[in-house]
């Protein structure tokens, strides 16, 4: 081979190779960034998409806080208050009455009258507890375990540890929701008869245990079929709080609430 | 050089049935199998018949490249349309296709042009061939840290299944 075709050989080759890296390398970083850019893009998709759903249902508790408050109110102010002026009138008859028969029927009316009025009032505190407003989180659910414990059907024990102290009204309220759907849960589902609710107050932290001796449950299996857990924990979220929940078949159920006021009022 | 042409099939083969299977649902494989085969028969006579067996089948190299780097640049367009890989470090195929991208672009200008620069200069030669073992060196690293990405995943996914 003469001596200028072979240097023309290895130029080629040198070109031909250093051609190709350069092309594979271009090929290679554009599949790298455009892959990236795919990825950021769905991230940010689903970004939009979490912010979307807690925003619906943000909206969907505010929505039915305001309805309960209306209900309440309109239970409290209207029909309590009518039942109450029932109530004063039946004790008229009752007393001016002479006949044995309408007087002992208006006394049996007075005590299913005096039952309803009761009911009404549970049915009221139970939909927006005056108590949050006026003491806080603690004595509501102090409240609402006395009312529970006149069923006799089972037992909620409260403990308070550190010196309660009073936060934002609708996080207190928000709060308050998910330890009474956790309560309502264990009442309708764990054939318990003792409960334990805990509450600590402590350097801005409030710590919230809720724990039952009933039959128990696995967790697992209900996270993937129930939409009850995955509502508490999305109320959680919302309020910013961090839930845990532990349950095993014939242990029990505990869950833990955990707020620290500080990082909630950064999100606001 | 008889041990090249066997070599040079049995790599194809192996490469492409490896792209045949991770392009399953991206292309239809018919056309994958059409091209897998034409290419096996023209390798076959073309060593068979045509060429020396002492002689570097160059060229049908460097057509079994172009044929390898297609299958890969088809794989890392599928990557792109499906997105499902989240961590294309984290995955042991992206590891290999990077390594087969490298090794054959770096060889095509050397399959097409060693029989010529073999009868040039086998110095040179000899240097062209000592710089492909250090690209092989770094192919077959490569290669390894996808296969221990592999390994890395299937310890992690018996964990989870205990």
């Amino acid at each position: 081979m003469e001596g200028a075709g072979g240097s023309e050989i290895i130029l080629v080759y040198f070109i031909g190779t250093f051609g190709m890296v350069l092309l594979a390398g271009a090929i290679f970083f554009f599949f790298i960034t455009y892959q990236k850019r795919l990825l950021k893009k769905e991230l940010e998709l689903n970004r939009v998409k979490a912010e979307q759903q807690e925003e619906i249902l943000r909206n969907t508790i505010q929505a039915q806080e305001k309805e309960r408050r209306r209900i309440a109110r309109d239970l409290h102010d209207e029909v309590g208050a009518m039942l109450s002026v029932v109530k004063l009138n039946l004790g008229r008859i009752e007393k001016n009455v002479e006949a044995e028969k309408p007087k002992l029927l208006a006394g049996e009316t007075k005590k299913y009258l005096n039952d309803t009025i009761t009911q009404v009032r549970r049915i009221s505190r139970a939909l927006l507890p005056p108590s949050l407003e006026k003491l806080g989180l603690y004595y509501a659910l102090e409240e609402m375990a006395n009312w529970v414990n006149k069923s006799d059907e089972l037992q909620i024990q409260t403990h308070l540890t550190g010196e309660q102290f009073r936060f934002n009204s609708k996080h207190e309220l928000a709060l308050f929701r998910v330890v009474q759907e956790i309560i309502n849960n264990a009442i309708k589902h764990s054939e318990a008869s003792v409960i334990q609710l805990i509450l600590r107050f402590s350097n801005q932290n409030v710590a919230i245990s809720v724990t039952d001796n009933g039959k128990g449950f696995n967790i697992d299996k209900k996270m993937q079929t129930g939409l009850g857990l995955k509502n508490l924990e999305s109320r959680t979220q919302i309020l910013g709080a961090r839930f845990k929940m532990k349950s095993k078949p014939g242990k029990g159920t505990s869950a833990i609430i955990y707020l620290n006021i500080l990082q909630e009022n950064g999100k606001q | 050089m008889p041990t090249s042409h066997v070599y040079g099939l049995v790599a194809f083969l192996i490469i492409t049935i490896f792209y045949r299977y991770l392009l399953t649902g991206f292309i239809r494989k018919i056309w994958l199998d059409i091209a897998i085969a034409l290419y096996t028969i023209y390798y076959l006579i073309n060593s068979l018949f045509l060429l020396s067996i002492y002689t570097y089948p160059g060229f049908a190299n460097a057509l079994g490249a172009i044929i390898i780097l297609f299958f890969i640049i088809l794989y890392f367009g599928k990557v792109m349309q499906e997105a499902k890989i989240k961590n294309l470090s984290a995955e042991t195929t992206i590891w290999i296709s990077g390594a087969l991208l490298i090794f054959y672009s770096v060889n095509l200008f050397f399959f097409v042009l060693f029989n010529l620069l073999l009868e040039y200069s086998v110095k040179f030669t000899s240097s062209a061939v000592i710089f492909r073992i250090g690209i092989n060196v770094l192919v077959y690293l490569m290669i390894s840290i996808g296969f221990l990405k592999q390994r890395k995943l299937q310890s992690e996914g018996i964990k989870k299944s205990l």
